[in-house]
């Protein structure tokens, strides 16, 4: 089970599993598909719950295995919860000067949706019997990450890999193991050079994609003036003509109804079309090879999100890297289209066992002692809040 | 090599105790140095963790929840449990067996056929208790959702033209509690679109489509017919109905895009009955407005037309036909009830070769 070292060989260093296989996964979804459908959707709750389950309880440390102790029950009442909250929301975003601070709410939402489905995870998360913990407070968190987003605007993104960090030290401080707190000191100066090599490659791959689509608009705005001026001498020219016209006589009409006369011109925009199409296919491509080159900061981020943390003496390592993270982006987006949707859960999964295997963990695994704390009952309103701001961690 | 013996955390701690089991007919004893350790009565195991290939199972007690007994070898497993109670053996309660997805299968397709009907029956009852006025104002959202989709066009002249048509048949609708507001866009898709609240979009392709006044007239007056019925309203509120249940089906984040491709399948179409409904009402607004319902199949025939010749105009009438199902069963309907094609114009040719040219500019 133990892998080759790259800590001090002190350490014995052992290595994280997935054993989850695709035929079951992917049965468990027809299950929950099918499931779902006769129940008209309610049982979706019960059908995530035994997905998590299946996903969490796969993952091996040495020979011990996660446990999934959340229920379907406790998701369902908080999508309830969530409800009265989301839905106000989503009719606030819809209503004029109302929807600015309805925005800004939402925006709220969508940035501590990681630190809600976090936290209820990992209070119904195991291993060796003992509960994980995410303790801190919202409000703080939320404080952190609006801060944190306003810096990264105002410095136009060079502040993201400090952000990023800090975020995460807030995350990783409150995060506990039974009565054990994990502890995590990070250096986003070891991000930088990525960090912005890959935001210059974004951003530029942008602009280069920008330029077809502003030509197609420039054209566009240049033929509008152009046409207006026609169709103003055109329409003078009409009225002219049927004036002179002015009662429709029988013999304008054949004998189907249909005025006699010329067929009507081709469409003149189909050229415009053409353009602006080839426009944003160039942009999104452009753009796409650019989010793909921030896969690199993604996998540094991870990297450094390990290599910081710390719990007790054990600690953490991943070799994530962001060739591999393509690679496993692509071929995943290219499963999910050639399966129409249904291979969906195998790229989950896929995903799921990349993460997991770069995993190692350093330190004496059998001799952690941690005693089980108090149960925090987090409830799943949180997580299906999240859930509804589109963050759903891939499971 | 992995050790095979069974493991027992206690819940407290996260160390774990190699142990030796010994089982009775009511009991399993939990051993640790020849001495026990704890006793699980049979009736109160349960499996915490199915059994799984290499990384073996977990049983846990209910008097303890955070306990568990970590076993390696499927035999011991097994021993265990069979002697648990049904509902116990396994933490799930279908079991994803082929011959149970094929059962539940076959259920989700019965369910399928037995909640489209329901669904529709509801929206009508939902549809019928929303007052005027909100339709009046859903009517003016979606008729902004449909311009930022489809440019809207200023051209005052066939506004004009296409409003000379629609007053023609506006008076037998007099008692009625909508009355047609129309608006002109930009597109080459030969269609037009009843909107919740009154408003009929008209696209300037079908107006650069349409052979004769009469064939616009038909077309507004079939429009007029799901106005009259509240059809797009309906069908609205039926896509907000399909929208929650689909939006529950996928919310186990896996099937996302075969939901959403269901979903647009569904809100694609008015249904069959509602399109046969508009038909007949246009074609007896037609003949009381002095019309000949033969514009509407006409312009029916040419879509049938179209979706012969996908190399040609298919694409033209695709926005159409995506819209409307069943032209060729509504041409036969629309000619065996009305045979002639004469009409009285309200446009001059001139007019109406103007009106052809809408957009245009």
């Amino acid at each position: 089970m133990d892998a080759p070292l790259n800590l001090p060989s002190k350490f014995p260093v052992t290595q994280m599993h997935y054993n989850g296989t695709w035929g079951q996964i992917l049965k468990l979804h027809l299950m929950n598909l099918f499931l779902n459908i006769i129940t008209i959707g309610i049982y979706s709750f019960w059908g995530k719950t035994r997905i998590r389950r299946y996903m969490t309880s796969h993952i091996t440390i040495g020979q011990d295995r996660f446990e999934y102790t959340g229920t379907g029950k406790e998701l369902f009442l908080g999508w309830l919860k969530a409800l009265l909250i989301f839905i106000p929301l989503l009719i606030c975003l819809s209503i004029p000067i109302i929807n600015i601070p309805a925005f800004i709410a939402f925006f709220g939402l969508l940035s501590i949706a990681l630190y809600l489905a976090l936290r209820y995870r990992l209070s119904r998360t195991k291993w060796r019997g003992i509960r994980f913990n995410l303790a801190g407070s919202i409000k703080e968190y939320f404080m952190i990450s609006i801060k944190r987003t306003f810096i990264n605007i105002v410095t136009l993104g060079w502040k993201i890999p400090k952000s990023d960090i800090i975020r995460w030290s807030y995350i990783a401080n409150h995060m506990s193991y039974g009565d054990l707190k994990f502890s995590y000191e990070g250096d986003d100066s070891r991000l930088r050079k990525i960090h912005l090599m890959t935001l210059s490659i974004l951003i530029g791959a942008v602009l280069v994609g920008l330029v077809p689509l502003i030509g197609s608009g420039v054209m566009k705005g240049i033929e509008k003036i152009e046409k207006s001026a026609v169709q103003n001498e055109q329409s003078q020219l009409v009225r002219g003509v049927a004036t002179i016209e002015a009662t429709s006589s029988p013999e304008a009409y054949d004998e189907d109804g249909y005025p006699k006369g010329d067929e009507v011109v081709a469409d003149p925009n189909t050229g415009f079309e053409k353009s602006i199409f080839i426009g944003i296919i160039a942009f999104y491509a452009l753009f796409g090879l650019g989010f793909i080159g921030r896969l690199w900061y993604q996998a540094a981020l991870w990297q450094e999100q390990m290599r910081g943390l710390r719990l007790e003496g054990l600690r953490f390592k991943s070799d994530v890297i962001g060739k591999e993270l393509a690679w496993l982006l692509i071929t995943n987006i290219l499963l999910i289209i050639c399966t129409l949707g249904i291979g969906k859960p195998i790229a989950a999964q896929r995903t799921l066992r990349y993460y997991i295997t770069k995993m190692r963990i350093g330190g004496d695994l059998e001799g952690l002692l941690a005693k089980q704390d108090k149960a925090h009952e987090k409830s799943g309103m949180g997580d299906a809040l999240a859930a509804d701001v589109g963050f759903d961690m891939g499971m | 090599m992995i050790d095979l013996s069974p493991r027992f955390l206690d819940g407290e701690t996260s160390q774990s105790q190699k142990v030796k089991l010994s089982m009775t007919e009511q009991s399993l004893i939990i051993k640790s140095d020849n001495q026990t350790q704890v006793l699980w009565v049979y009736s109160k195991i349960f499996v915490k963790e199915d059994w799984s290939g290499s990384i073996g199972g977990i049983f846990g007690f209910k008097d303890s929840p955070d306990a568990g007994l970590f076993i390696h070898d499927r035999k011991q497993f097994d021993h265990i449990q069979r002697k648990l109670h049904s509902r116990h053996k396994a933490t799930y309660i279908v079991p994803t067996q082929f011959r149970y997805l094929f059962l539940l299968g076959l259920g989700a397709i019965a369910a399928g056929f037995l909640l489209f009907p329901l669904l529709g029956h509801l929206s009508s009852f939902v549809t019928y208790l929303i007052p005027y006025k909100a339709e009046n104002k859903l009517g003016d959202l979606v008729l902004d959702e449909i311009s930022k989709e489809f440019e809207p066009c200023e051209d005052k002249i066939a506004l004009e033209s296409l409003q000379k048509i629609s007053n023609r048949l506006i008076p037998p609708l007099k008692n009625q509690k909508i009355i047609p507001k129309l608006s002109l866009h930009e597109s080459r898709e030969a269609n037009a679109f009843s909107l919740p609240g009154g408003h009929i979009a008209v696209l300037s392709g079908f107006l650069a489509d349409a052979k004769s006044e009469n064939e616009v007239a038909a077309v507004l007056a079939h429009e007029m017919g799901h106005m009259i019925k509240r059809d797009s309203l309906e069908v609205f509120v039926q896509s907000q109905g399909m929208s929650l249940i689909i939006s529950l089906i996928s919310s186990s984040g896996s099937y996302g895009g075969m939901a959403e491709f269901v979903s647009f399948m569904q809100g694609m179409n008015y249904s069959r009955k509602k399109e046969f409904a508009a038909d007949e009402f246009g074609t007896q607004l037609l003949i009381k407005s002095g019309y000949s319902p033969k514009g509407l199949s006409a312009f029916l025939n040419r879509v049938e037309e179209g979706q012969k010749n996908w190399a040609g105009g298919a694409t033209k009438y695709l926005q159409f036909l995506s819209t409307h199902p069943e032209t060729k069963e509504r041409i036969d309907r629309i000619e065996g009830a009305h045979k002639s094609g004469a009409y009285r114009a309200s446009l001059s040719p001139a007019e109406f070769k103007r009106l052809q040219r809408a957009c245009q500019g």
